[in-house]
C-alpha cells in the first residue's frame, strides 16, 4: 500500500510560546487506511490538520501528502484533500446548493452524481439557507463539501459532532466506502468507541506528541477475533514471531503476542497446536482502557 | 478568481442594494437643496463668514471664505468634501476590514483555503470582489449625480463632475484598502486596522481641516491624507496631484505588504 500522508518530525511552535503545540510528530497514513487520531484538548489534534492544510506553518520537519509537499506544493496537494473543520463554520445566508456549487467550482472537480447520492444518503436539506438548520444538519452539509469531489484523502476534525446514531451509521458506511476506494482518512475524534468501530488505526496524541500507536483492526481481516497467547518459553514466541502462516501478529511483549487468524480461526488453532503454549485467551481491544492509560493520571 | 467575486457579489447583493440606496438617498437631498441655497446665497454666505473659523474650515476644507451660490463651491462644501466621504469611507473600512478579516474569525476562510487555490489568488479574488463591490455603490451614484446635478441648475461639466466623484471614491476607497491590507498581512487584527483607518481618516479630515486656522497643525496636516484631498480644484479641472501621489502609494504599497504577509502567514 502507497504512503497518502506521511508527517516527519513535524514540529510547530506558536509565536509567542516556548512549547511546541507539535513536538516533532512522525506518522504515516496509508492508501485505504482509517487512522484515529485521539487526544485530549490541547493536546495537538487540530494543529495538526491545520498543518496538513497548509493553514499554518511548520517551525520544523515536513509533511507529504500523495508525496507532495504540503508547503511547497499546498495548492497540488488540496486538489486530492476533503476537508472537515471541528467546529463546521459555514455562511449563513446562502443555502447548501449554492454553497456545493461554489466550492465545487473552486475545488476544479464536479462530481454531481455522487453529490446528489451523498445529499440523498445523508438526508441533507440542500435547499434550505444554512442559517436556518439545526447544528446536526449543518454538520452533514459540512460532511457532504468534505466527500463530494470523492478525494484520495480524508482530514476530518470530529465529523460526527451533532449527528444522530443514524446518521452516524451512515457516516461510518461512507469512510468504509471511501477506504475500500483508496482513500486515507485521518480523523481526529474524542469518541473512543467512534475510534475504534471506524478505524483501522490510531494514535495517542499527549502534549504535541504521538504516544502511542494501535491497530484496531486489520483490514483483511474485519471482524476477525484477536487472542493472547502466552507461550511457555522465548523460542516459541520467537517462532511465532518470525514465521506465522495463518495468524498476523499484532503486538509482542516478553513471552506473549496478540495475533488474529489471516484466514479461518480452524487453521489458526491447527497452528497453534505446534507451539508449547501456556494460554490461549480471546483478546477484545478496549481503546478507553488505552486512552486512560496515557491521560487517566491527570497529567 | 470570477467565482469569487461572484460569490461575494451573489451574498452581499441585499447590503450593495442598501447601501447604494442611503448613498442616492444624501446625494439626492443635497443636489435638491442647490436650488433653495443659490436663492438665499447671500443670506447663507453671511451666516457662514460668521461663523468660527475652526468650524467653517470643517466644511469648506480650511477654506478662509465661501459662497454656496456657487455650484462648484456648493457642491464642494456640501457634498464631496464631506459627505459622500463619510458614507464612502465607512462603507470601505467595514468591508476592507471584513472581506478577510471577518471570515477569519468566523473560520468561513478555511473552507476557501481547503480547496486548490493559492494564497495569492485568493487575496487578489477578495480584493477585485471588494472593489466590484464598492465600485457598484459609487458608480450607480456618479450616474445618478450626473443626471441629477442639472435638474437642480448645477452646470457644472459632466466630465469634472465624474472625475470629482471618480476620485471621491477612490480617496474613501484607499482608507477601506488599508485596512483590507492590514489585515490580510496580519500587521494588526481586524479591530486595529479598522480604528488606524478610522483615525487615519476622519481624525485627518479635522487635521487637514482645521491647520489652515492653527499653526501648530500645519507640518502634521501634511502628513494626513486628508490634506491632499480638494474636490474644488478636481471641480475647477486641476489635477490633484499631492492625491494622485497619496493614492498609489497607498494601493501599491499595500498591496505588496498584503501580498507578501497573506502568503505564507498562519491563519487562526
Amino acid at each position: 500500500m502507497s504512503e497518502n500522508i506521511h508527517i516527519q518530525k513535524l514540529t510547530k511552535t506558536y509565536s509567542g510560546s516556548n512549547t511546541p503545540a507539535l513536538d516533532q510528530l512522525t506518522l504515516k497514513v496509508e492508501s485505504g487506511e482509517v487512522y484515529g487520531f485521539l487526544g485530549s484538548n490541547g493536546a495537538g489534534k487540530t494543529t495538526t490538520i491545520r498543518l496538513l492544510l497548509n493553514f499554518i506553518q511548520p517551525t520544523a520537519g515536513t509533511a507529504t501528502i500523495l508525496d507532495k509537499d504540503i508547503v511547497k506544493d499546498s495548492v497540488a496537494v488540496r486538489r486530492h484533500i476533503g476537508y472537515l473543520s471541528g467546529e463546521i463554520a459555514l455562511w449563513p445566508n446562502v443555502t447548501g446548493d449554492e454553497l456545493f456549487a461554489y466550492l465545487g467550482k473552486l475545488q476544479q472537480k464536479d462530481n454531481r452524481a455522487y453529490l446528489a447520492e451523498l445529499i440523498e444518503r445523508f438526508t441533507a436539506e440542500p435547499k434550505k439557507r444554512i442559517g436556518e438548520l439545526s447544528k446536526g444538519n449543518r454538520q452533514k452539509i459540512g460532511i457532504i463539501q468534505a466527500l463530494m469531489h470523492q478525494p484520495e484523502v480524508l482530514i476530518l476534525d470530529e465529523p460526527t459532532s451533532g449527528l444522530d446514531p443514524l446518521m452516524q451509521e451512515v457516516f461510518y458506511q461512507t469512510i468504509r466506502e471511501a477506504s475500500a476506494r483508496g482513500a486515507a482518512v485521518f480523523v481526529s475524534s474524542h469518541n473512543l468507541a467512534e475510534a475504534q468501530r471506524m478505524c483501522t488505526r490510531v494514535g495517542i496524541i499527549k502534549h504535541g506528541r504521538l504516544i502511542r500507536e494501535q491497530i484496531i483492526r486489520d483490514d483483511l481481516n474485519l471482524g476477525a477475533p484477536m487472542f493472547r497467547i502466552v507461550c511457555k518459553d522465548e523460542s516459541s514466541i520467537q517462532r511465532l514471531r518470525t514465521k506465522p502462516s495463518s495468524l498476523k501478529i499484532i503486538s509482542a511483549e516478553g513471552n506473549s503476542v496478540v495475533a488474529q487468524p489471516l484466514h479461518s480461526i480452524a487453521a489458526a488453532l491447527k497452528e497453534l497446536s505446534n507451539y508449547d503454549i501456556v494460554s490461549l485467551t480471546t483478546e477484545q481491544l478496549n481503546l478507553e482502557d488505552e486512552f486512560l492509560e496515557y491521560y487517566g493520571d491527570g497529567a | 478568481m470570477k467565482d469569487i467575486i461572484a460569490w461575494e457579489l451573489k451574498r452581499r447583493r441585499s447590503t450593495i442594494l442598501w447601501w447604494t440606496i442611503g448613498s442616492l438617498l444624501l446625494t439626492f437631498v443635497i443636489l435638491a437643496l442647490f436650488p433653495s441655497i443659490r436663492d438665499k446665497a447671500n443670506q447663507l454666505n453671511q451666516v457662514l463668514d460668521q461663523m468660527p473659523s475652526s468650524l467653517r474650515g470643517l466644511k469648506t476644507g480650511g477654506a478662509a471664505s465661501i459662497n454656496v451660490g456657487d455650484p462648484a463651491q456648493f457642491l464642494n462644501s456640501q457634498l464631496f468634501y464631506i459627505t459622500l466621504p463619510m458614507i464612502w469611507i465607512i462603507l470601505a473600512i467595514t468591508r476592507g476590514a471584513g472581506i478577510l478579516g471577518k471570515e477569519e474569525r468566523d473560520h468561513t476562510l478555511e473552507l476557501l483555503l481547503a480547496r486548490p487555490i493559492s494564497r495569492g489568488r485568493l487575496l487578489l479574488g477578495k480584493a477585485l470582489a471588494f472593489g466590484a463591490e464598492y465600485s457598484i455603490v459609487t458608480l450607480v451614484s456618479l450616474a445618478f449625480i450626473l443626471f441629477v446635478a442639472p435638474i437642480y441648475d448645477i452646470h457644472i461639466s459632466s466630465s469634472s463632475l465624474a472625475l470629482a466623484t471618480i476620485y471621491t471614491a477612490l480617496f474613501s476607497l484607499s482608507f477601506g484598502y488599508l485596512a483590507f491590507c492590514l489585515q490580510a498581512a496580519n500587521t494588526l487584527t481586524k479591530r486595529a486596522a479598522t480604528a488606524l483607518a478610522v483615525a487615519l481618516s476622519f481624525g485627518g479630515y479635522i487635521i487637514a481641516s482645521l491647520s489652515s486656522l492653527t499653526d501648530w497643525l500645519k507640518t502634521p496636516s501634511k502628513f494626513v491624507p486628508y490634506h491632499y484631498f480638494n474636490p474644488l480644484d478636481i471641480l475647477q479641472s486641476k489635477t490633484p496631484r499631492g492625491l494622485l501621489i497619496y493614492m498609489a502609494a497607498i494601493f501599491v504599497f499595500g498591496s505588496l505588504l498584503a501580498y507578501v504577509g497573506f502568503r505564507r502567514r498562519d491563519i487562526e
